[in-house]
């Protein structure tokens, strides 16, 4: 079923993106990137999610500004396209990475998230790496 | 979403962040075609001597040895010189098209690349048997991407 509030996101995501191209501000674009990254999440659309929210990372990185809440947002992004995709194995560093900065950044609410998808993510597995599916 | 749109097709995938050239490479696998990573220009100098590429999708803005520098050395090599290459970036370059054609590339498209994004951008011959089914990953058209003639 169309869900139209998360084709709508998308299509609000889009344009924002398409915005961004054309000012001088990698960061902000790379946030639009993310933005448009969880909104094919939010459609259902992990593969998507995953490849935008990637594009994203590796421009923050890029960027070179350290430990901060973008590199930190923009892993976790990817984390959550990587589990919606059942790649858990590939979603853990990130959760991991992310989990860290946030502690550094003092953001209690995503060292939360991150440790609880950890968390699952042990107990789901019994204590055993499942396969990628990357 | 897979097909056989680049069944065959040898491509090189040259960009220094490697999750991002995984996941390019696992798209382009499910789409039929081989794949190899490179995350610097030289690697690339490498894989392109053993792998012999159809096609080399390079990434502009990488440490060292840039897109732009590799391209030139590509098209100066007679052996090279006929290599199909898409220059890749997500950066919000004003002279990037200029740039990338006077390098040599032959297009430029923006990233994260998209399948139905690659297939409009090569020229028939280098497309597989499903290229004109080809609606990617996407289910449809993803505007926020798009192609330049480099």
């Amino acid at each position: 079923m169309l869900n139209v509030g998360a084709h709508l996101r998308v299509l609000r995501a889009k344009g924002a993106v398409a915005r961004c191209r054309g000012l001088d501000d990698p960061r902000r674009l790379a946030n639009a990137m993310r933005h448009l990254g969880e909104a094919y999440g939010y459609a259902a659309n992990p593969a998507l999610a995953e490849r935008w929210c990637l594009e994203a990372l590796s421009m923050i990185r890029r960027l070179g500004t350290g430990a901060s809440l973008d590199l930190a947002n923009a892993l976790r992004a990817v984390a959550v396209a990587r589990d919606d995709l059942g790649a858990r194995d590939a979603a853990r560093p990130m959760w991991r990475e992310a989990r860290d900065l946030y502690r550094a950044l003092g953001v209690a609410e995503g060292v939360a998230e991150c440790d609880a998808r950890l968390a699952k993510d042990a107990d789901g597995d019994g204590g055993t790496e499942s396969p990628p599916r990357l | 979403m897979k097909g056989d749109a680049l069944l065959g097709r040898r491509i090189l995938i040259v960009d220094d962040h490697e999750d991002t050239a995984n996941a390019m490479a696992r798209m382009l696998s499910d789409h039929g075609a081989l794949t190899r990573i490179a995350v610097d220009g030289l690697e690339a100098v490498q894989w392109i001597q053993t792998f012999s590429p159809d096609i080399a999708l390079v990434d502009i803005v990488m440490p060292g040895v840039d897109g732009f520098q590799l391209a030139r050395q590509l098209r100066a090599e007679k052996s090279t010189r006929s290599l199909y290459l898409v220059a890749m970036t997500s950066w919000p370059l004003d002279d990037a098209t200029t740039r990338s054609a006077a390098a040599g590339f032959d297009v430029l498209l923006r990233k994260p690349l998209l399948v139905e994004t690659l297939l409009s951008a090569l020229p028939l011959r280098l497309r597989g048997s499903g290229a004109g089914e080809a609606r990617a990953e996407t289910g449809g058209t993803d505007s926020a991407g798009g192609a330049t003639p480099a």
